[in-house]
């Protein structure tokens, strides 16, 4: 997880959202990945994603059955389903993620059906699920992400301004209908 | 009291379809809380009271229970009481009872029968005669309704129900209708998601499911993908997440980000190689055309990224933020990855074709996943979805145990 924090830092310094992450087979790290979006202009250049690249062009995907994900941040759900279709074994991630994480942030993506929300019917969702344990060095990871949301995202389109706008407390229609 | 008279006069807009319009294969998807607060309701109390004395007792009511359920008439006619109720409640007919009102007290949770009881019983219009009316429980439909014909439909089920304009459970119907106003040619582009996923699943590269992305500034295609998962690479490995709608997107960001960099440097992304839609047939047939390169090159192998021909640089717009409103359609709807994918890209508005019951990501009706990813209030974007509704005979094979 140190490692992940390591590459969390670079990703800041790269002004990418600080995220970072590290596969590790048999006490191995065979690749390791930070959140590549805003170079790539692509939403969904998240770190795992960008180290599961790494590791296929060396490794069939069977490796991730023996192969464990230590991330700064909860998986999002994009990233958390990725990892339940590719056969990850174990993850292990710092702060969690309740804006869209995947894990239990927001759903339950990696367990029982992956339904989500803990309903059952069904094996969909691309095999089994994967365990999952979380808040290790969490706050570091959580001041990482603040340091970089303390910056303004340039690229994001600007925002529709609400100044001017009041809430409207009159008119309200009155709670008596005859039919 | 100012007392307010009202019908369903809400205006609505829908949008008017013709009865032809290739729109009316389009379905709207409900989204996982317009599906909830259809189906939620609550016992509340009701009884019957002399029209005479409503003002009074409605205004002596407000001192002891809360005001609430504002979605539903508070006071009805007999004549307006639904159907599958009027033998229940014992509807008098009408005529002559017109001097009487249903009041709808509130849900039994505020208050308990017997202080109901004591309230009536102290109240002008029955503390004379000493009798009290019947005391009722009925089940309605504790949230607002979402559109004017869903107020209709409870109205004739429940219990008379107001539309107040908007939705809170959902994307406002102005919203929908806007949208889909403004999806550019759908029927060829869902056209050409099928298309190329069948393209897919016969280069024996990937399973047939395809996606396109349609920038509606331009109407340009922006990418067109199949699902390449089972594509290997030099080393004899395929790689399981190269899903359609996760590599048009890549191609989209491709095309931004031009050939001197690479969107993926470990797995080569391809550029949507300029072939363009034209109807030129009154079927709607789809037309293919190559810009500017004589051979149909769709995907790019060898790893060459951007393209040798250079013209994906030409309509390149560099304004562009990730996919941001752009439209996209797929062959089927898309797995967990995909559909978050899309929505951490920004996309406006989704169209696919065949559901996918046990791994779709979209879809929030039961007998799915119920997931409703496309707008949950708890994430931070949120997109308009539709199904396009397959003729005969145009149904994809499914692949249902299978992430799209």
């Amino acid at each position: 997880m140190q490692s992940a924090l390591q590459i969390a830092t670079s990703a800041l310094q790269s002004n990418e959202v600080p995220v970072g992450c590290v596969f590790v087979h048999g006490s191995r790290i065979i690749a390791s990945g930070r959140n590549d979006t805003n170079r790539s202009l692509c939403g969904t250049r998240h770190a795992e994603l960008v180290a599961i690249d790494k590791i296929l062009a060396t490794h069939p995907p069977s490796i991730f059955k023996e192969t464990d994900l230590y991330v700064t941040v909860e998986p999002c759900i994009m990233c958390a389903s990725a990892l339940r279709q590719i056969g990850i074994r174990k993850v292990y991630f710092g702060c969690s993620n309740d804006r869209f994480g995947g894990c239990g942030g927001v759903l339950r993506v990696h367990e029982g059906d992956g339904m989500g929300d803990g309903r059952n019917g069904g094996n969909g969702g691309g095999g089994g699920g994967y365990e999952v344990v979380g808040g290790i060095y969490s706050s570091s990871a959580v001041v990482k992400l603040r340091e970089f949301y303390v910056q303004e995202n340039g690229r994001a389109p600007v925002a529709t301004s609400k100044k001017g706008r009041e809430l409207k407390t009159d008119n309200l229609p009155v709670d008596v209908d005859v039919l | 009291m100012q007392i307010r008279l009202q019908f369903f006069d809400e205006e609505e807009e829908i949008l008017l379809l013709d009865k032809d319009s290739p729109l009316r294969n389009l379905v709207p998807l409900r989204t996982l809380q317009e599906i909830r607060a259809a189906i939620e309701t609550i016992d509340v109390f009701t009884v019957p009271i002399p029209s005479r004395s409503a003002n009074v007792i409605l205004s002596s009511l407000r001192a002891i229970v809360p005001t609430s359920l504002q979605h539903l008439r508070r006071l009805v006619k007999p004549c307006y009481i639904p159907d599958p109720l009027v033998d229940f409640l014992a509807v008098p007919p009408t005529p002559p009872e017109e001097n009487i009102l249903y009041l709808l007290v509130c849900p039994v949770a505020d208050i308990s029968e017997d202080n109901l009881s004591n309230f009536l019983r102290e109240l002008p219009a029955f503390s004379t005669t000493g009798t009290i009316p019947r005391i009722m429980t009925i089940a309605v439909p504790s949230s607002q309704p979402i559109s004017a014909a869903q107020a209709t439909e409870w109205s004739a089920k429940y219990w008379p129900a107001v539309y107040k304009r908007g939705n809170p459970y959902g994307p406002h119907p102005s919203l929908v209708s806007q949208t889909l106003r403004g999806l550019v040619d759908p029927e060829n582009h869902i056209l050409l998601a099928k298309r190329t996923a069948a393209k897919a699943a016969f280069s024996g590269e990937g399973l047939g499911f395809g996606a396109v992305i349609v920038d509606p500034q331009t109407g340009q295609v922006l990418a067109a993908a199949g699902d390449a998962r089972l594509r290997c690479n030099e080393k004899g490995w395929s790689n399981p997440l190269d899903h359609a709608a996760m590599r048009a997107i890549d191609m989209v960001a491709q095309r931004r980000l031009g050939r001197a960099q690479n969107v993926r440097p470990d797995n080569k992304v391809e550029v949507w190689d300029g072939i363009y839609l034209e109807d030129e047939e009154a079927s709607g047939k789809i037309v293919t055309k190559v810009n500017g390169n004589s051979n149909i090159k769709k995907e790019d192998t060898d790893g060459d990224a951007n393209g040798e021909n250079g013209k994906e640089a030409d309509d390149r717009r560099d304004d562009g933020y990730l996919c941001h409103n752009l439209q996209v359609y797929l062959s089927h709807e898309p797995c967990v990855m995909c559909g978050m994918a899309l929505l951490h890209s920004r996309v406006g508005s989704v169209v696919f074709g065949t559901r996918m019951t046990r791994t779709g990501a979209l879809n929030a009706e039961a007998g799915g996943k119920q997931m409703g990813l496309f707008w949950r209030p708890e994430l931070n974007w949120k997109f308009i979805c539709w199904q396009w509704r397959a003729g005969p005979g145009e149904e994809m094979e499914s692949h249902e145990n299978v992430d799209a």
